[in-house]
């Protein structure tokens, strides 16, 4: 077995079966995916991560800041979205949670398609 | 110094008194991470004094030309009707429903900036309101003996939106410029007076043997 194939298979692992949570994808056609796209019986699942450490550039001293990523295996999506797209996500705003919460892309999706995932940057979505 | 009293009075009595519950006021330069918990309503209001230059003699009390910074900061979510966005729908209907919604999705930073721009008018209107011209400090507290002069908001700047979190931060920054004395605490000391100096103003004796009229 290849190394690529070896880690696409390990992605299934990790965010289909281990560590992620089910999310919910609606595309700017208004499509929306709740399944996996390589499996109809299973939930569209996703790695959350909703904090990280950022440096803040007034006072120097590390800043725990909300900003979430949302990490998911390409080959789950039906539809991979891109950068200026309308998206909505709907995903746990706490591990564990069961309600969801609303969140659309903050930046440009970063992709490391060559091994298969995709990571969307977060930003909460409120009521008009 | 003056440009203390006048800081306090631009907070106390003209920025706190002026919230209205739309903003918060705060006497320090804004930090941007961590602004979720600074801000009230979305808006937060910095007032601190920046820099000044002083001129004057040794006869005058030097004069101060104060510059202070009103820094604003807003912050903003997408907004969307997650009412749709959040519903099932029949399988027909669905995909126009969601397509509607989400064309119709606001960006946070279009909703910063509108946020922004009504909290720079509010503020600009508040301390360059006509009855303000001394910052308050004439109405409120004419004992400090503090006049201030040439009160004016000389320049607006906006900075791009940050996105530090979840939301999308702005910052823009108000000059304010006045102008007032500085009183300087003490008393000039006074030198000796020495045998043959003449005081102006003072009784001259005559000098010895001169008759009296």
């Amino acid at each position: 077995m290849s190394l690529l194939t070896r880690f696409k298979k390990d992605l299934v692992e990790i965010i289909d079966k281990d560590w992620g949570e089910p999310v919910i994808l609606i595309g700017p056609d208004g499509h929306k995916q709740t399944q996996t796209a390589d499996d109809e019986t299973k939930s569209l699942k996703g790695i959350l991560s909703r904090e990280s450490v950022n440096i803040d550039p007034g006072t120097g001293f590390e800043a725990v800041v909300p900003e979430p990523v949302l990490i998911l295996r390409l080959g789950s999506l039906t539809r991979v979205p891109k950068a200026s797209e309308k998206w909505s996500v709907q995903a746990p705003p706490t591990p564990g949670s069961e309600t969801l919460q609303s969140y659309t892309l903050s930046g440009p999706p970063e992709e490391g398609s060559t091994i298969g995932y995709i990571n969307l940057p977060l930003r909460k979505v409120v009521q008009i | 110094m003056a440009f203390q009293i006048i800081r306090d009075s631009v907070m106390d009595n003209i920025l706190i008194p002026g919230e209205q519950d739309q903003f918060r006021t705060v006497g320090h330069p804004l930090p941007l991470e961590g602004s979720e918990a600074l801000l009230k309503n979305k808006r937060a209001v910095a007032f601190y004094y920046a820099e000044g230059d002083l001129t004057g003699g040794q006869e005058y009390e030097p004069y101060h030309d104060m510059i202070f910074y009103l820094e604003l900061m807003v912050a903003a979510n997408a907004q969307a009707d997650l009412k749709v966005l959040e519903k099932e729908f029949p399988e027909a209907l669905q995909n126009e429903a969601y397509s509607i919604a989400l064309s119709n999705m606001q960006a946070a930073e279009y909703l910063a900036d509108r946020l922004m721009d009504d909290l720079i008018a509010i503020v600009y209107q508040l301390v360059m309101k006509a009855e303000n011209d001394e910052l308050a400090i004439d109405r409120i507290e004419p004992s400090s003996g503090v006049r201030v002069h040439n009160r004016l908001i000389t320049k607006i700047e906006k900075f791009p939106p940050e996105s530090p979190g979840e939301q999308t931060v702005m910052k823009a920054l108000l000059t304010l410029k006045c102008q007032a004395e500085e009183d300087i605490e003490g008393e000039e000391p006074l030198g000796e007076i020495g045998a043959g100096d003449s005081i102006i103003g003072e009784y001259e004796p005559y000098p010895p043997g001169a008759e009296l009229e």
